[in-house]
């Protein structure tokens, strides 16, 4: 066993860790960029306990981002024993969303939510082509997160995020 | 804070019965909605409302962690239990019937279940009153996506104008349904878990229920708040209440036995 130094500096490398983890369905944003991790904590011993917040409570997804989030803990060097777990309070927001996540979202050709500071929303830009020039086809998409819309301008039906 | 089969299990059931069987009815329109957008809008709308019974049984499990396994476990709770042991309003176990019923009575349900989520934040019950705000985050859908369809419906004429008024007239029959009080509620208010038994929504629902069907020249159809929460016809079979008591009709037994027929045929299998 090689000693590794705990608290803080365990903390910052299993965040680091977490960044790696994906959403199975949106696989080019991490959870970390998409707001999911909540809390860290890490004793001197090398215990871990990681708190998530699902995006929607029905997620089919949320056991496999779990089960990949523990599995990304424990094999960081001084990890002893991870938990992970997911808890509802505070509520996941849109608004925890990282300026990265969201730039990956447009790459990965979902439109992200507009932020709820912004009254009345905000047309919402095609992630194909940028046009404005869209319209809601459907609040309910392929997961729980994301609505349905098309692109007037370029044609395409592209995938939203919801504003919660 | 209370004992086994206390206030707090009534409220936590009511909630979650109202969801899981609402949703139930919600996942027969799989492959049968009018158009495939509403078939993924209803399969949506399901897997939301199954969620939140989950989270709801989830949380009765953490209240009352020494009850026997079936009445703690969120899937025997669900799939084993027998039609007297739920708590849902009747309203929610009718047959979905046409398209005008099921969205004329997922806004009538919708409508109440925000006033609900909406009085429960002040939950002394802590857990129960943190898990509100992220459920009614969700749901906020369900209403755009019901106000959305009531406004289609009542634009139309002729036939689909007729169903429109027969679902809101079948639906107001069994609303009193929803704000029916038992015993436990008295408890309930006492021990902080809510703030006022389910008769104190009757009047802000009628008001909101009455302000969406307006427009469509409906709004003559909700009964007064007096009528909801004094309701004459009873629990018999045909009357709107006795759910939250345990009395269901046939309904409620047939929706059972299709929604655990899986579980039931090897009830120790692992998912």
């Amino acid at each position: 066993m090689i000693p590794e130094p705990a608290g803080e500096g365990l903390v910052e490398r299993v965040r680091e860790a977490l960044a790696t983890v994906h959403d199975p369905e949106i696989p080019s944003v991490s959870i970390v960029d998409l707001g999911l991790v909540e809390t860290v904590r890490a004793d001197e011993a090398g215990r871990v306990e990681v708190e998530l917040l699902p995006t929607f409570t029905g997620c089919p997804a949320l056991d496999i981002i779990a089960l990949e989030a523990e599995r990304a803990v424990r094999a960081t060097p001084g990890v002893r024993s991870a938990e992970v777990r997911f808890v509802l309070h505070p509520a996941w927001t849109t608004d925890r969303i990282s300026p990265e996540g969201r730039r990956r979202l447009r790459e990965f050709g979902i439109a992200p939510p507009a932020p709820s500071a912004a009254r009345p929303a905000p047309d919402v830009a095609c992630p194909f082509c940028g046009s404005k020039d869209t319209v809601v086809e459907s609040a309910f998409g392929p997961t729980r997160c994301r609505s349905i819309y098309y692109c007037r301008a370029c044609r395409n039906p592209f995938e939203k995020i919801k504003e919660v | 804070m209370t004992g086994r089969g206390g206030p707090l299990r009534h409220v936590l059931l009511s909630l979650a019965d109202d969801e899981l069987v609402l949703g139930h009815r919600d996942s027969e329109w799989t492959a049968f909605a009018p158009f495939i957008e509403e078939d993924v809008a209803l399969a949506s709308i399901a897997q939301d409302e199954l969620s939140h019974a989950a989270v709801y049984l989830r949380l009765l499990a953490e209240a009352e962690p020494d009850a026997p396994e079936d009445e703690r476990d969120p899937d025997r709770l669900t799939f084993l239990r027998g039609p007297e042991a739920f708590r849902n309003a009747r309203l929610l176990e009718r047959p979905n019937g046409d398209w005008a019923y099921t969205c004329v009575r997922h806004l009538a349900y919708d409508l109440f279940d925000d006033l609900r989520l909406k009085a429960l934040a002040r939950s002394g019950y802590r857990p129960l009153a943190e898990a509100v705000d992220r459920l009614a985050r969700e749901e906020r859908y369900h209403l755009v996506h019901g106000r959305t369809w009531l406004a289609r419906l009542g634009e139309a004429e002729g036939e689909a104008r007729e169903r429109l008024a027969l679902a809101v007239g079948a639906v107001m029959a069994d609303a009193p349904g929803l704000f029916e009080e038992s015993p436990e509620d008295e408890l309930a208010v006492a021990a902080g878990i809510v703030p006022a038994g389910p008769a104190a929504l009757a009047a802000p629902w009628a008001e909101a229920m009455r302000a969406e069907l307006a427009p469509i020249g409906l709004a003559d159809r909700v009964p007064p708040p007096e009528t909801l929460v004094r309701d004459a016809r009873g629990d018999g079979p045909k009357g709107p209440l006795g759910g939250r008591r345990g009395r269901h009709t046939d309904d409620l037994s047939a929706l059972l036995s299709a929604l655990g027929e899986v579980y039931r045929s090897d009830p120790r299998a692992s998912w």
